[in-house]
């Protein structure tokens, strides 16, 4: 419960902080851009398209997600505001709980905005018949007499096609949050950006660093126990799927893999966060 | 009377550029429905033993009850609440929801919580700020609403750490007016100030820290006190003033009657006795007080001449802001 209402306030100081606003600014930019690129050059690449809108908000997700976690205890330390909140009865699992889900239910927030836009994209493009259609010409007339069931089929797809991959960003996104909140009670908030960032990106070659298993060097040793640590970010990367649609098997299960995968960020993310409260219970403020 | 706070060799040390001994061994005993009031000068530990018996940090050796529970416990927040030295709070909340946040975390039903957020920021006087973002709210303002958060759950004991601090007069005045009303209602208020003249209006008993340690403790009166009694007196002969004056050493003549200064309770007898047997008139015997700040300076000028510089230091540099 108390959980819930530091998580809410949370959030709603997270909202107003500008760094995330201006992130968020920038990847709308980046989204228009991708989408003009797109329409006056490769025309039937709808599905590269696509993977480089999502790969877009994974990257600003992940920043707007360590921006959030690094200051979320630190600021409350900093500004003092944390004795106060700290002296009702409060346990501190359950403050560091509600951070935690605060700055979650942030990002979460900022992608589902980035998404919206994505998906009212993809159905407006979805006007247009997925091939054939060659120019804009045929593009308005397609619109014009448009199948309104044929559209609606082939947008909703196209929706839940992007729900499922943003979930599973999203789930990434929650790990990142968790690692950082986790560290912010060690590391100083600019330290722990660097620091967590670089764990998102070793996280996203995961599958290559334990690919060295031949080499027998301290390196190789070194590299391989690197991949055993940090998160299986390059399972999360559900993309390929997206843009190769015909090397997957028929029979394959999107959405149990997808949410297979988003069960494995939230143990992650419980892991990491329970290491934070047994630190936290015994950290001086 | 229950004990309210009860510390034993409460003790904690910093390590930043050497070690600090922040509090020292601290025996502290606060009893139930007294206003006590916690001097010190800056530097001295007093935040650092509130933080301590709030659970906020932990003590390196001995222990804390409070009301009866271990210091820091969940049932003990419950029923203390606490004023941070210079307030913050989520700055881009209103007023108003700032209340409400904190009387959510103690589980309030929404319809009282609505009630007792009314009612408090009456009592406080920022009814009309209510919907004004913190942000915007002045020293004083922050200060009031910091008491009225720490009235949401009309707490047993209150633990206010220089609440007068940075404030006017008048504001003072107000705030010494809220605290002795709180304990009219049977509540106890722990009062840390180096403002002795608030302290000294308002507080049962005091404990005076230095450098992490209880240098002085006892009811305001007691540390006051001197022990020693002016007395005057007119119409004496110039025997029985010498007499007086080989009793207390010396006599002065003050507005055509004689006053003389005891030192002891058995020579104030005697000297009222030797006016009265000479048919004199005793006008008045006043015992004389010190002023608790002189009481204080000179209990920290005391505290040796080794830590006086020490003294100096934590008074012109408050290391913790
Ligand atoms: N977190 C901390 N780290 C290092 N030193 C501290 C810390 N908190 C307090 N101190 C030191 O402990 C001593 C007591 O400080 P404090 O309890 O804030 O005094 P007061 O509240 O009486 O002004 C000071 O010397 C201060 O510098
Ligand atoms: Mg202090």
């Amino acid at each position: 419960m108390n959980t819930w209402v530091i998580a809410r306030t949370t959030f709603g100081d997270s909202l107003r902080r500008r760094v995330l606003l201006i992130f968020l600014l920038l990847a709308f930019v980046m989204l228009t851009l991708a989408l003009l690129l797109n329409y006056f050059t490769a025309r039937e690449q709808s599905t590269i398209f696509k993977s480089t809108q999502l790969v877009i908000i994974l990257i600003f997700g992940a920043l707007i997600s360590i921006t959030t976690a690094v200051y979320l205890v630190p600021n409350e330390i900093d500004r003092r505001t944390i004795y106060s909140v700290l002296a009702k009865p409060v346990q501190r699992w359950e403050f560091l709980l509600g951070k935690f889900l605060g700055g979650a239910l942030t990002v979460g927030f900022m992608i589902g905005l980035m998404s919206l836009a994505l998906m009212l994209v993809l159905s407006i493009l979805a006007l247009k018949p997925p091939s054939g259609a060659a120019d804009v010409q045929q593009l308005q007339e397609a619109s014009a007499g448009v199948n309104v069931k044929d559209w609606l089929t082939r947008s909703s797809a196209e929706i839940m096609l992007v729900i499922r991959a943003v979930l599973v960003i999203y789930f990434q996104l929650v790990v990142v949050t968790a690692i950082a909140t986790t560290l912010s009670l060690y590391l100083a908030p600019t330290v722990n950006f660097g620091v967590t960032a670089i764990i998102w990106i070793l996280g996203q070659f995961q599958d290559a660093l334990s690919g060295v298993i031949e080499d027998r060097t301290p390196l190789g040793f070194a590299v391989r126990g690197v991949s055993y640590v940090v998160p299986h970010f390059h399972d999360f990367n559900i993309m390929g799927s997206i843009i190769h649609p015909a090397q997957i098997a028929k029979d394959f299960d999107h959405w149990g893999y997808a949410l297979g995968v988003c069960s494995y960020g939230l143990f992650w993310s419980l892991g990491v966060l329970m290491i934070g409260v047994l630190v936290f219970d015994r950290k001086e403020v | 009377m229950g004990v309210a706070i009860k510390a034993e060799g409460l003790t904690k040390r910093f390590y930043q550029r050497g070690e600090v001994v922040a509090v020292d061994q601290l025996d502290l005993e606060v009893m139930e429905g007294e206003i006590f009031g916690f001097l010190g000068p800056n530097g001295a530990g007093k935040t650092t033993t509130i933080k301590m018996l709030l659970g906020l940090i932990f003590p390196d050796a001995g222990r804390a009850e409070v009301l009866g529970f271990p210091a820091g416990a969940q049932e003990m927040r419950r029923v203390v609440s606490y004023l941070p030295e210079n307030p913050y709070f989520y700055d881009y909340l209103t007023g108003g929801e700032l209340l409400d946040f904190y009387g959510r975390l103690f589980g309030l039903p929404s319809a009282e919580r609505k009630k007792r957020v009314d009612q408090l920021l009456d009592l406080v006087g920022l009814r009309n700020d209510k919907a004004k973002q913190l942000k915007q709210y002045s020293k004083g303002m922050m200060q009031r609403v910091g008491i009225a958060q720490a009235l949401i759950n009309d707490p047993k004991m209150l633990i206010f750490d220089e609440p007068t601090s940075g404030l006017d007069p008048v504001a003072h005045i107000e705030i010494r007016n809220l605290i002795e009303s709180l304990r009219d209602q049977g509540k106890t208020v722990f009062l840390s100030s180096h403002q002795l003249s608030d302290v000294e209006l308002v507080c049962d008993r005091i404990c005076i820290l230095n450098f992490g340690k209880m240098v002085k403790a006892g009811s305001v009166g007691e540390l006051t006190s001197q022990g020693r009694t002016e007395i005057t007196a007119k119409g004496l002969s110039s025997d029985t003033r010498e007499k007086l004056a080989k009793l207390a050493g010396s006599v002065v003549e003050r507005e055509g009657a004689v006053v003389v200064t005891v030192t002891d309770e058995a020579s104030l007898n005697t000297a009222v006795d030797m006016i009265r047997a000479a048919s004199g008139v005793l006008i008045s015997a006043i015992p004389l007080r010190r002023s608790l700040e002189e009481v204080f300076v000179e209990t920290i000028g005391l505290a040796g001449p080794g830590r006086r510089i020490g003294t100096m230091n934590t008074l012109t540099q408050d290391r913790t802001a």
